[in-house]
């Protein structure tokens, strides 16, 4: 019998198991907190509806919208380090990346990117939640139409083929609960990107950035689109106001160390010069989609 | 130490999680159970993880030795019964299984 810390050491743990005690341990103190979690993508969901055979290399999970400031709160009181910040995580600001020294990586969800960001769309996948054993410990998982959109939605963020993203070659009945599912949790622009077909959806304020995730657009076109796809006023403002700033825990994460003030700054003049390229690229003759 | 027909056998005790691994490395897998507010993982290999393998089960101790034996290959007697004791009762220490209530 050999601890982890001990004399078998962090290589004799394979990532697919600590990927599952990371949920396991998640479900734990959610359920000490009194928060409601789905566990979503790699192991929490059904081989067919996985990215990858391996199962991933984190554990995410969507939280109830309410909660989430309890469930992220639990989390550093437990000595999780936060690893990114939900505006910073990506384009959609979805996820907030923890590390556990003995577990890895967790990236929670205070929304789905694709899916509605209420806490009506977390109810809709939450009444029909199915449970999955997960380290030993019962781990709520929405039902597999809940899981075969997640899993093409984010199959369609990620860039992959359109038509791999789609559902083809699935039994009927979950092609249906999939497409009544998704009006009821707001994911008809990306699942209309899953199916290339954004055109449909050209009027939705969200297509610009379905359309900058999934064609790979650059990073200025993707934060106007970040900017059209706020709903309030107060969104828009703030996300302009961070697009020139250099994402600090990003910087920290690739070079390995808290990035200095002068790194900071040499990457700060760097974001600035790339924007004014990318604008300089597309308005040249020529230029254009 | 209760006899072993007597006892009421083990669970996984509240608040740990387990992944159980038959296949990985040598005979008789791994098994790797954690406190899940900690995270320290423990890995039980080969014998002692087939032994935790049939607590986890349900097993009492009068039967773990022969589902041990079956699974390693090796005839019953060779699997003794004080030393599968001991292991368990270093799992219960160490926190990650309890006795089953028997009420």
């Amino acid at each position: 019998m050999t601890s982890e810390g001990g004399t078998a050491g962090v290589r004799d743990v394979d990532l697919a198991v600590r990927v599952e005690l990371c949920h396991a341990a998640l479900q734990h103190l959610a359920d000490l907190h009194g928060v409601d979690l789905l566990h979503v993508k790699g192991v929490a969901f059904e081989p067919r509806w996985r990215s990858s055979t391996t199962g991933g290399s984190d554990a995410d999970v969507l939280v109830r919208p309410s909660q989430v400031r309890r469930l992220v709160r639990a989390l550093e009181e437990r000595g999780w380090q936060r690893r990114s910040r939900f505006h910073t995580g990506s384009p959609f600001g979805h996820a907030q990346t923890y590390w556990h020294d003995h577990l890895g990586y967790a990236d929670v969800h205070r929304f789905f990117p694709g899916l509605g960001r209420d806490e009506g769309t977390f109810d809709v996948l939450w009444s029909a939640r199915d449970v999955r054993l997960l380290g030993g410990v019962p781990c709520p998982v929405p039902d597999e139409a809940g899981q075969a959109l997640v899993f093409a939605v984010n199959e369609a963020r990620n860039g992959r083929p359109p038509r791999a993203a789609a559902l083809g070659g699935t039994e009927a009945d979950v092609e249906t609960g999939v497409l009544d599912l998704v009006p009821r949790v707001h994911a008809e622009v990306a699942w209309a990107a899953a199916h290339g077909r954004l055109d449909a959806v050209r009027d939705h304020r969200e297509h610009d950035l379905w359309r900058a995730v999934t064609q790979d657009g650059g990073r200025v076109e993707e934060w106007v689109a970040r900017v059209k796809a706020e709903r309030t006023l107060t969104g828009k403002a703030l996300t302009v106001l961070r697009a020139p700033l250099v994402n600090t825990e990003h910087l920290a994460n690739t070079r390995g160390h808290r990035p200095s003030p002068v790194e900071v700054g040499v990457e700060f003049a760097d974001r600035v010069r790339r924007a004014a390229l990318e604008v300089w690229r597309s308005r040249r003759p020529g230029a254009g989609r | 130490m209760t006899g072993p027909s007597a006892h009421p056998g083990w669970e996984l005790a509240p608040g740990w999680g387990a992944v159980d691994r038959p296949g990985d490395g040598d005979h008789g897998g791994r098994l790797y159970v954690a406190p899940l507010l900690s995270g320290e993982i423990t890995v039980l290999e080969g014998a002692a993880a087939s032994v935790a393998r049939a607590a986890l089960a349900g097993h009492g101790l009068a039967q773990i030795p022969a589902a041990v034996a079956a699974e390693l290959g090796v005839e019953v007697p060779d699997v003794e019964t004080e030393v599968v004791g001991e292991l368990l009762q270093e799992l219960v220490e160490l926190g990650a299984l309890t006795v089953r209530d028997r009420s």
